[in-house]
């Protein structure tokens, strides 16, 4: 079913459609089938996973008092990096944890399973998953630090995602038609805009997307930062 | 090398409307057991945390160490503080977390270690090094956050109502940790139990409203040298005959309370002469003596010093 799915025209223009790029999508569809539901799926989850798991994780230290015990022995913009870098770590593990249940998933339902160009394919993607989302954990955290309540923190974190999402489709929609410059620019300041640049094969597109993610994640933290800095433990 | 550990000028803290500290002065003298005293609301938590860095303040100066306010990097192992009501993070293992504050404070692994046992043995934790926090009872917790902050043994240390939640062992563990510091190490305490600080403190200040009433060595805040109270048995007191020795003091004869104050004057000799004295006089007189303190108490010169704003 899967192969014949693969073939059709309909399924191979809605990927095309989706990534707004022929040659991209030629590759994406040459990878197995499994792991391009896989990467679909993680980068349709991990910035929800990161809103939802990681947004209220600095809040909390706030609010419960337990960076009291740790910001008279570190700085604080070191603490807001120590726990971004933290999160991070965390959330590479769980990425490339769900490597071996989705593979197995496949093993185990699949016929003509391609074992090892899937477990290969599923941990590139993971990895680029992972970057894609060192900008939404940078944002979340940034923004939780503005706030004193986890609750309010993980809502706003979940807003901002959508906030973000719905501004990036705004500004591309404006920015396409060449209404103004200002969308063009704005449109640079979500994760989006690198997201088809991060997903192409070779390290020319790559590493400049990751570079940029990772230092929206950066400017996210940093404005955090800028409120923590002059905030009352 | 400086003689206070700690100096806080004209120090101001504001939350909302509220001046939670107004122009607070103090001098910790280095090396001291220094006793913060005051109501509810009257700022002790505040300037402690403010001097640690925890809080920003609205005016005023903070000579931490030397080294002017509170910096984490660069008086990184020098200071540190068991804030008032702060929650150590639950999921976290008592050891591990021991181990992680020691490394922010740049200790090495071997050393943490070592020094994490002792800290844990002290506040009899020892069989807890690899609980969850979060199965920690209250006190238990409590004698956790006391010894965190003496961790590398700080040169300063902030204890903010360390004696609450603390069983009496505990509280005589902490007390004889306290008096047995390293020469030269600073502690800078509030308890709302004035009778523990006058065991424990060398120097005392008195704060209300934000701002210090009064401060200085514990004899003197309670007068030790200037005060002696006699409780008495009921009477003819030989008052005559007490207020014709050669004592430059004010007497205060109270039979109804069954008490006799004898306020020395500046210029007085020893009191522990002058209390022998009174005591040959009384003895003779066939009066019945029974308990004589030398000096106020805390709790008496402090709502005496907070009434009067001396």
């Amino acid at each position: 079913m899967t192969a014949t799915l693969w073939k059709n025209p309909s399924f191979r223009s809605t990927v095309t459609d989706l990534v707004s790029d022929a040659s991209l999508a030629e590759t994406l569809l040459a990878t197995p089938p499994l792991s391009l539901f896989y990467c679909g799926l993680l980068f349709l989850l991990t910035p929800l996973l990161v809103a939802m798991t990681s947004s209220h994780r600095l809040t909390e230290e706030l609010w419960t008092g337990a960076s009291r015990f740790v910001l008279f022995r570190t700085s604080r913009f070191a603490w807001c990096l120590g726990k971004f870098s933290g999160q991070a770590v965390v959330l590479l593990v769980a990425l490339v944890a769900s490597i071996p249940v989705a593979w197995a998933v496949g093993w185990w339902r699949m016929d003509d399973f391609p074992g090892v160009a899937t477990a290969t394919t599923m941990l590139v993607f993971s990895l680029k998953a992972w970057v894609f989302s060192l900008a939404y954990l940078g944002m979340v955290s940034g923004l939780s630090l503005w706030v004193r309540n986890p609750g309010v923190a993980t809502a706003l974190g979940v807003i901002g995602l959508a906030g973000w999402s719905a501004w990036y489709h705004v500004s591309s929609h404006y920015a396409d038609a060449g209404w103004t410059f200002i969308f063009e620019v704005t449109r640079l300041f979500a994760p989006q805009a690198y997201q088809v640049d991060l997903l192409r094969p070779g390290w020319s597109h790559t590493v400049p997307a990751g570079l940029s993610l990772l230092l929206l994640g950066l400017l996210g933290l940093l404005a955090g930062y800028l409120r923590l800095r002059r905030r009352d433990l | 090398m400086q003689t206070t550990a700690l100096t806080v000028r004209g120090l101001r803290k504001r939350y909302g409307r509220r001046w939670a500290l107004d122009g607070l002065d103090l001098d910790v003298p280095r090396g001291s057991l220094f006793g913060l005293v005051g109501s509810n609301g009257a700022g002790k938590t505040t300037m402690m945390t403010c001097c640690a860095g925890l809080l920003q303040v609205d005016g005023g100066e903070i000579n931490l160490l030397g080294s002017g306010f509170p910096d984490p990097d660069r008086l990184r192992g020098r200071y540190a503080i068991l804030p008032q009501d702060a929650r150590l993070p639950l999921h976290a293992r008592v050891g591990e977390l021991m181990f992680y504050y020691a490394r922010l404070i740049g200790m090495t692994a071997a050393d943490a270690r070592n020094q994490i046992g002792e800290l844990l043995e002290w506040v009899n934790l020892s069989d807890r090094r690899d609980a969850p926090v979060r199965t920690l009872s209250h006190g238990m917790m409590r004698r956790l956050t006391v010894a965190q902050a003496f961790l590398g043994q700080p040169e300063l240390v902030f204890l903010d109502e360390p004696m609450s939640g603390l069983d009496p062992r505990e509280v005589n563990r902490l007390r004889d940790l306290l008096t047995r510091r390293p020469a030269g190490q600073t502690i800078v305490i509030s308890s709302h139990i004035l009778g523990e600080l006058e065991m424990i403190c060398d120097h005392v200040a008195f704060i209300e409203k934000g701002k210090r009433v009064k401060q200085g060595p514990l004899s003197a805040m309670v007068r030790r040298h200037h005060r002696l109270t006699y409780r008495l048995r009921p009477g003819n007191w030989p008052e005559g005959m007490l207020r014709a020795l050669p004592v430059q003091a004010t007497w205060s004869f109270l039979p109804d309370k069954q008490v006799m104050e004898v306020m020395l004057d500046d210029e007085q000799r020893d009191p522990v002469e002058v209390n022998a004295l009174i005591l040959r006089v009384l003895l003779d007189a066939g009066v019945g003596i029974e308990e004589v303190t030398r000096g106020s108490d805390l709790e008496r010169e402090f709502l005496h010093a907070t009434a009067t704003g001396s």
